[in-house]
């Protein structure tokens, strides 16, 4: 089968019904034959009839298959005891109806596939597929709605595929083989409560230790995670976006979840996932935090939202070029990115750091800018995601641009803000050089950019950590203060160099100003040491008070400045750093600010945020104090 | 103070076999649109629609499952604080009717006492395939003690009918129980109402009424 682009080349590097299966059995070699022969074997068994006729609806077309002939291999209607009618318990008939039962569920949920099935898949093929699959896991509880689309997610895989590499011949037998395969890793979350309980509960403990602000709003705002997890984690997000996405997605996903371990590769599917649950999550959080319950569901319910196939892949089959791959980023692959970085590193920082990714690269506001406000829950959990707006930290631009520049300086905020991006560009390196390792290695090549990443680093952290598995982090949760992790410690040393940078470079300037020593040192250069400090575990983080001891605890803003004079503030800061400009400040109402009940770490984490700056004009926007909330 | 946008909440919720037609009765009533073939529902969805009764501003959270989802947990979510349930059959569909029995006796396990209920017949436009009798469905409807109403997702026959039949009989109850003031529609009792467990909430996580306002 050729391809669109006509090469042959690159669909030989990224075959996924070979490559998938190889990294859920943890790196074993497949044997297609051995696979292929099973399935027709079963297919004998389980879609004739006892008389050995094929059950009507199972019927294999005779063009599409080899062997379809009505009647069974032997030739001719067997002749059985069994009356058809019989109610005998070893009465095959009796079994046979009511395997039917399941049939009909399986072909009530095909007939009610995605309506824009482009695919063109055999649903007859399916329908056998499902069948012969839930008769032989009878016992663990058969077919279960939503099996069918992954069966069907799958069949496409597998049909694409057709080619040099891949008999066309055998797609529905290879289709059973990836499907029995991946179910052995989703299977359970169909059948067993507990399973589900746990990975629920997994997702709950994960966001709590990257984003409590939005753990603490969805608890209040009483949206249980598993109404929505539900649907993400049976059926691996495929209803949440396209399915070309959703497939790129896959990539990662198991490319991720296949991690090397002393004896092999071991296969840990739900790890990765509920991860890339939470990524999910930071990505709506702006418009969930300024939701109801009933708005949020509906938020988290509906498909997430992707650019058009045509930018994110440039090729509808999904098998770009990494030129292509690259011209447009991979919004669903990023989010495994982030599940990568969030799993090796479950910090308040590193939801920060997703949550700018997400503004700097796909534009979505850090918060909600039109939010709707008529709850008082809403007010509360707002106020603890703004941690605490102050009264002069509304500040609206008539061009529509708005940012926070309460307390801060502008250099200072310029200093946060370069802070931010510089942990941002940290890990696009580390992303960059985890793509071209992983590009040499001839397996992997062809996987969205930046799919994986594990470097070196990450690797030697996972090693470091025993038990590392969905239900010890559970059990780890609370636990968002006080995280010993090496990579944590890691990465604030280096947060602690970069704000080094930055403290140096103010300092110069002001020395250079040489008017500010008289009136003591600015205040937010203060509040910017006291950050470093902090990060660099040379100041007790418990302790804030310097901060409204520094003046620097959110209630001023731009235009009323610190009382102490501080000339350096107000020296030219675009110099200092990228910043945004300046819009003169307005009128502001009065917000009540509460302090929210979420471990303060988060709020902390995410007041280093640069404010959002895309709002819709004409309306004054709330908007953060990037460093004002360490009053908290 | 911020303005809501409506004077109560009520959450609705169906059930009844897989394929009878709930998803569709929720796609009409919401967004008035049929589909013949709708996609499996997985667990959950969940659909809003704001309707005015007696000059109030009713907001719906209605909630549809999936009909084969057996998950405890699950299920004891859906009928957490529901205030209505609509218990949907087809009527070409013998089977999804006698399985009301077990839907209703779910529904008794579950959901919060004096919770209104409606038995529905969906698909009744499609009169060659008729396997239930209108009487029939009557009978049974008087039996649990509830109203029966047949309706057409199809053919737009009757739903409206019955979601707003049944937020009728849902808002009366309320002011019944002076959980409500029947005149400003404003919450009177609001104890344990955040919490939610099992009672019914007037006001699932806070929202419940308010006087209105221009925003």
């Amino acid at each position: 089968m050729s391809h669109r682009d006509g090469s042959v080349a690159i669909a030989s590097f990224h075959i996924r019904s070979l490559e998938w299966p190889r990294l859920w059995t943890g790196g074993q070699p497949l044997n297609l034959d051995v696979s292929r022969n099973e399935y027709r074997r079963l297919k004998e068994k389980h879609c004739r009839r006892p008389d050995g006729s094929w059950i009507a609806q199972l019927e294999p077309s005779t063009s599409a298959s080899a062997g379809g002939s009505r009647r069974a291999a032997s030739g001719g209607l067997k002749t059985i005891d069994a009356h058809p009618l019989g109610d005998d318990d070893d009465n095959p008939w009796k079994h046979h109806y009511a395997s039917l039962a399941a049939l009909d569920q399986i072909l009530l949920d095909l007939s009610r596939l995605q309506p824009d099935n482009p695919a063109d898949v055999d649903e007859v093929a399916l329908a056998r597929i499902l069948f012969v699959w839930a008769m032989e896991h009878q016992e663990g509880g058969g077919y279960r709605q939503g099996m069918h689309e992954i069966s069907y997610a799958l069949y496409v895989v597998r049909q694409r595929d057709s080619g040099p590499l891949q008999d066309a011949q055998h797609v529905e037998d290879d289709a059973y083989s990836l499907f029995s395969h991946l179910m052995e890793h989703v299977a359970p979350l169909f059948y067993s409560p507990t399973s589900m309980a746990q990975q629920t509960e997994a997702v709950r403990s994960s966001l709590l230790r990257v984003d409590p602000a939005l753990y603490a709003h969805l608890k209040a705002i009483e949206v249980e995670p598993q109404l929505f997890l539900l649907r993400w984690l049976r059926l691996l997000f495929l209803r949440e976006m396209a399915l070309q996405h959703c497939l790129e997605m896959w990539d990662a996903i198991f490319a991720a979840a296949a991690t090397p371990t002393a004896a092999g590769e071991a296969f840990d599917l739900g790890g990765i996932v509920q991860w890339t649950c939470v990524a999910a999550l930071l990505r709506m959080r702006g418009t969930l935090l300024a939701c109801e319950q009933s708005e949020a569901l509906v938020t988290l319910m509906r498909e997430w939202e992707m650019p058009p196939l045509e930018q994110a892949t440039g090729n509808i089959d999904g098998r770009g070029t990494s030129g292509q791959m690259g011209s447009a980023p991979h919004y669903s692959g990023m989010l495994v990115q982030q599940a990568n970085l969030l799993k090796s590193r479950p910090t308040p920082a590193t939801g920060v750091e997703c949550a700018v990714q997400n503004q700097d690269i796909l534009g979505i506001p850090l918060r909600h800018a039109s939010a709707p406000s008529e709850e008082g829950v809403e007010d509360d959990a707002r106020t603890t995601f703004s941690a605490r707006p102050s009264s002069a930290g509304m500040i609206s631009s008539p061009s529509g641009g708005a940012f926070s520049s309460a307390s801060l300086s502008r250099a200072a905020f310029a200093g946060a803000q370069k802070t931010a991006q510089w942990a941002y560009q940290s890990a696009t390196t580390r992303m960059a050089a985890a793509t071209a390792a992983n590009r040499s290695s001839s397996d992997r090549a062809g996987f969205p950019s930046g799919w994986n990443l594990d470097d070196v680093e990450a690797r030697r952290l996972r090693r470091g950590r025993t038990g590392d598995t969905t239900v010890s982090e559970g059990r780890n949760v609370p636990q968002v203060e006080g995280d010993n992790e090496v990579d944590y410690v890691e990465r604030d040393r280096r947060l602690v160099l970069a704000l080094n940078g930055v403290v140096a470079r103010i300092e110069s300037k002001a020395d250079r100003g040489a008017s500010s020593s008289a009136a003591g040192p600015d205040p937010a250069l203060l509040a910017l040491k006291g950050v470093r400090d902090i990060l660099a575990g040379r100041k007790d983080a418990s302790d804030l008070s310097w901060i409204e001891k520094v003046g620097m605890d959110g209630v001023k803003g731009e235009g009323e400045r610190p009382k102490s004079p501080s000339p350096t503030a107000s020296q030219d800061p675009a110099s200092s750093g990228p910043t945004s400009p300046c819009p003169p400040p307005s009128a502001s109402p009065p917000s009540k600010a509460q302090i929210p009940s979420a471990p303060k770490s988060a709020h902390r984490a995410f007041a280093r945020l640069p404010s959002p700056t895309r709002h819709p004009p004409d309306r004054p926007v709330l908007v953060d104090d990037p460093l004002g909330a360490l009053g908290g | 103070m911020p303005n809501p946008h409506y004077d109560l909440l009520l959450k609705l919720l169906l059930i009844g076999d897989s394929g009878v037609g709930k998803s569709c009765l929720l796609l009409r009533f919401c967004d008035d649109a049929w589909t013949p073939s709708f996609i499996t529902t997985i667990g959950i969805d969940f659909k809003i629609r704001t309707i005015e009764l007696d000059g109030k501003r009713i907001k719906l959270q209605i909630w549809d499952t999936a009909g084969q989802e057996r998950f405890r947990t699950i299920t004891t979510a859906y009928y957490r604080g529901a205030m209505g349930i609509l218990l949907v059959f087809d009527v070409t569909d013998e089977r999804s009717f006698q399985n009301i029995r077990t839907w209703h006796s779910n529904v008794e396990q579950h959901a919060s006492e004096g919770v209104s209920r409606l038995l529905v017949g969906n698909k009744s436009d499609w009169t060659e395939k008729r396997a239930v009798s209108q009487e029939e469905a009557q009978k049974l409807a008087d039996e649990l003690g509830i109203r029966y109403v047949e309706t057409s997702a199809k053919n737009n026959d009757q739903v409206d009918d019955a979601f707003v039949g049944l937020a009728r009989e849902v808002k009366q109850k309320l002011v019944e129980s002076g959980a409500i003031n029947p005149v400003m529609g404003t919450a009177t009792n609001q104890a344990g109402g955040a919490g939610g467990n099992g009672s019914v909430n007037v006001s699932a996580g806070g929202q419940g009424a308010k006087q209105g306002g221009c925003c």
